[in-house]
């Protein structure tokens, strides 16, 4: 019941993933960070710090030396800028003046945003400029992230997608079945992606309210009944009705070739891998009409024998068959006596053809019954078994021969 | 991963709550960057202190000064003085705009020295003496009109078009008092835009520089700092009092003489404002 096949690479795209989205929050946060800070620091610096610095330059005639005093003591201030917060992963921050007064002091080098003041002075406008830096705690930063990537991986596979109504109805009855949850979330997963004929054969399945519902799933899952024929299907049907309790058995019928085996030893035939036994005399002149086909694949037609006269070689044949393989006493000796007849033929096909249909239906049984055609040379009607030689098999206990013993030939 | 997935009851409800996965973890990563800055608290630019050797428990040395130019020098002078350190723990000096200095100052004596006019601190408080006297009178000195262009007149006609700089510090002599009291005496009225006011004199004399203002008032010294090619004048006044340093009463006692002529010395910093003035600084101590 496990996918072991697909669980290995799932654990991998989901690592993946999760290193995918740690590295983007990292870099994001990172940059926000920065962009918030300079901001913050920069909304707070923009009320107070213009004005105190006109002030300390009053009265004053020549601003160079000055310049260098303020540059010195707002470095000072500036050393060391501290964020209020536990949760934030910057350990601290420093800003340094760039610019001011128009003097440049530093580069930008060091720098990771650069926050501009201006203000309006004696008809200009003056500008600061600080280049902020911050140092940061990168076991915190890395942790956070990746905790909070984590988290929302853990998120996203909480959730599973609504079930369809027909997701619904299989994970409920697998459960009722006693399946745990996860393995019937397992296994009625596939069931959207079934093909039709899946489809087709999983009502099939529900139909017949087979207590184990997990068995039919695994068989489907596994790609059952994915381009089976509509025949497949409604020997599925037929299996169901007759093997409900035994799951397999049903599978293995509808899922059989199109064969007909014959075995003489039990006077059973197997059509479509089910077994029926039928009556000896029907069952004689299907077995004789298979070796007939057998032995001439390409034609084996036998054309009714005229009214008139029977045929008193083919009788043989079945006399010998009858001999060997115990059929009535009765039957043999209306052959011996008046040879092989038309109407003896249309009789035992007729039955041949009531046992199946009576079983399996018209549907299901016509393909191993006989197809008829005229003969050209004789206009009498001929008849074979409609199933290719291929299709037929016979099951002799001891010898292999696939020809019609005779006494006489 | 898990065991048990919840299963959602629709496609909208599924859908949202893939949303919320993707979302949360940015949200969450969001609310973690905007965390703020803690509360900056600038210090006092208009200030300077240092320590002197002397300990902490004795009083520090108050300074009140007008600018920042030589103030640091005469404050690291005095912080270094060994004489200093047997009575003071460090220096303070800070400078403000004339108007600064209030009568409650000069009667708490809240400074131990500080420079003014003397007409303005007879203004606040007439019987001054009783708490400060003058430890030393800086010079006196000429004021001028001064031009790029042409020699100045005080004349409508001169004047028409032209904008005069002046300092918005309305208790200043040099760029305010004086020039605006000529104008009168000239019987000129300036419109709005023939005035501008800066707010320092560092500002006053880069706009005249520029040509933002044609015309200012100021010592020759001055004008001669600013490196133009050439400029004309015209005299506003020969002997403008410049101001100066008063000293608390009770720093000014002979046992004291030490320590005031300490401090004169220390004043020997301002020296290069002054030398150009012609007149020396005159002081009311005998110093060695």
């Amino acid at each position: 019941m496990k996918s072991r096949g697909l669980s290995k690479p799932k654990w991998h795209i989901k690592l993946a993933v999760v290193a995918a989205a740690s590295v983007f929050l990292i870099a994001f946060n990172h940059w926000l960070s920065l962009n918030y800070l300079s901001r913050s620091l920069a909304q707070q610096l923009r009320e107070t710090l213009p004005n105190k610095i006109i002030e300390a330059g009053i009265n004053e005639s020549f601003h160079d030396s000055l310049n260098d005093y303020l540059v010195k003591r707002l470095n000072d201030d500036f050393a060391q800028l501290h964020v209020n917060s536990a949760f934030s992963a910057v350990q601290q921050c420093q800003a340094q003046v760039l610019r001011i007064h128009n003097k440049t002091y530093a580069d930008s080098a060091n720098t990771a945003r650069i926050i501009s003041l201006h203000w309006p002075i004696n008809d200009h406008i003056q500008e600061l400029k600080l280049g902020l830096a911050c140092q940061w705690q990168w076991p915190k930063l890395i942790a956070s992230q990746l905790f909070l990537s984590l988290l929302g991986l853990l998120m996203w596979t909480a959730v599973a997608p609504p079930l369809s109504p027909r997701r619904k109805q299989l994970f409920r009855a697998l459960t009722e079945q006693g399946v745990n949850r996860r393995q019937a979330e397992q296994l009625s997963s596939k069931a959207d992606d079934y093909s039709p004929r899946q489809e087709q054969a999983l009502t099939l399945f529900l139909r017949s309210n087979y207590p184990y519902p997990s068995h039919y799933l695994a068989h489907l899952n596994t790609g059952g009944f994915k381009h089976s024929s509509p025949s497949a299907l409604a020997w599925l049907e037929f299996a169901l009705r007759q093997r409900p309790k035994d799951i397999a058995d049903a599978i293995a019928i509808a899922e059989s070739p199109a064969e007909l085996s014959l075995c003489p030893a039990t006077s059973t035939v197997i059509v479509h891998g089910y077994a029926l036994k039928m009556s000896s005399t029907p069952f004689m002149y299907y077995l004789w009409y298979a070796y007939r086909r057998r032995q001439n694949p390409v034609d084996g037609w036998f054309t009714n024998p005229p009214s008139n006269r029977p045929d008193r070689r083919a009788d043989q044949e079945i006399i010998a068959l009858m001999q060997r393989y115990g059929g009535h006493a009765k039957a043999i000796k209306d052959l011996s006596e008046k040879g092989l007849r038309a109407k003896t033929l249309d009789q035992n096909r007729s039955k041949i053809k009531d046992e199946l249909c009576q079983l399996f239906g018209e549907e299901l049984a016509a393909p191993f019954l006989f197809e008829s055609a005229r003969d050209p040379q004789t206009a009498r009607s001929q008849y074979r078994l409609a199933l290719p030689a291929t299709a037929i098999s016979i099951h002799t206990p001891k010898s292999t021969s696939t020809r019609i013993a005779t006494p006489s030939n | 991963m898990l065991s048990y997935r919840v299963v959602s009851a629709n496609r909208a409800v599924y859908l949202i709550c893939l949303g919320l996965a993707l979302s949360l973890p940015i949200a969450l990563s969001v609310w973690m960057a905007s965390r703020p800055l803690q509360a900056l608290s600038l210090s006092d630019y208009r200030s300077y202190q240092c320590s002197s050797q002397g300990a902490s428990t004795k009083p520090t040395f108050k300074i009140l000064t007008l600018f920042y130019n030589y103030a640091t020098d005469f404050a690291d002078y005095l912080c270094a003085s060994a004489l200093f350190a047997k009575s003071y723990s460090g220096v303070e000096i800070r400078w403000r705009p004339r108007a600064y200095l209030s009568p409650q100052h000069i009667l708490d004596e809240e400074f131990d020295i500080f420079w003014n006019r003397h007409h303005i601190v007879a203004g606040l408080v007439p019987e001054f003496s009783n708490y400060y006297r003058v430890l030393q009178q800086t010079p006196n000195y000429a004021l001028y009109w001064i031009s790029q262009d042409s020699t100045p007149q005080l004349s409508s006609n001169y004047l028409q078009g032209k904008v005069i700089g002046f300092s918005r510090d309305s208790q200043s002599q040099t760029h305010f008092l004086q020039p605006m009291a000529a104008l009168k005496q000239a019987g000129i009225n300036l419109n709005a835009d023939q005035k501008k006011f800066y707010t320092d004199p560092s500002a006053l004399y880069a706009a005249f520089k520029n040509r933002e203002v044609d015309m200012i008032s100021t010592a020759i010294s001055q004008a001669d700092n600013l490196n133009l090619s050439t400029y004309y004048t015209l005299l506003i006044n020969p002997e403008v009092p410049s101001g100066a340093w008063f000293i608390k009463n009770q720093l000014h006692h002979s046992h004291h003489r030490a320590l005031e002529c300490e401090i004169i010395r220390g004043l020997q910093v301002y020296a290069p404002l002054l030398a150009p003035l012609q007149q020396l600084s005159a002081q009311t101590v005998d110093c060695p």
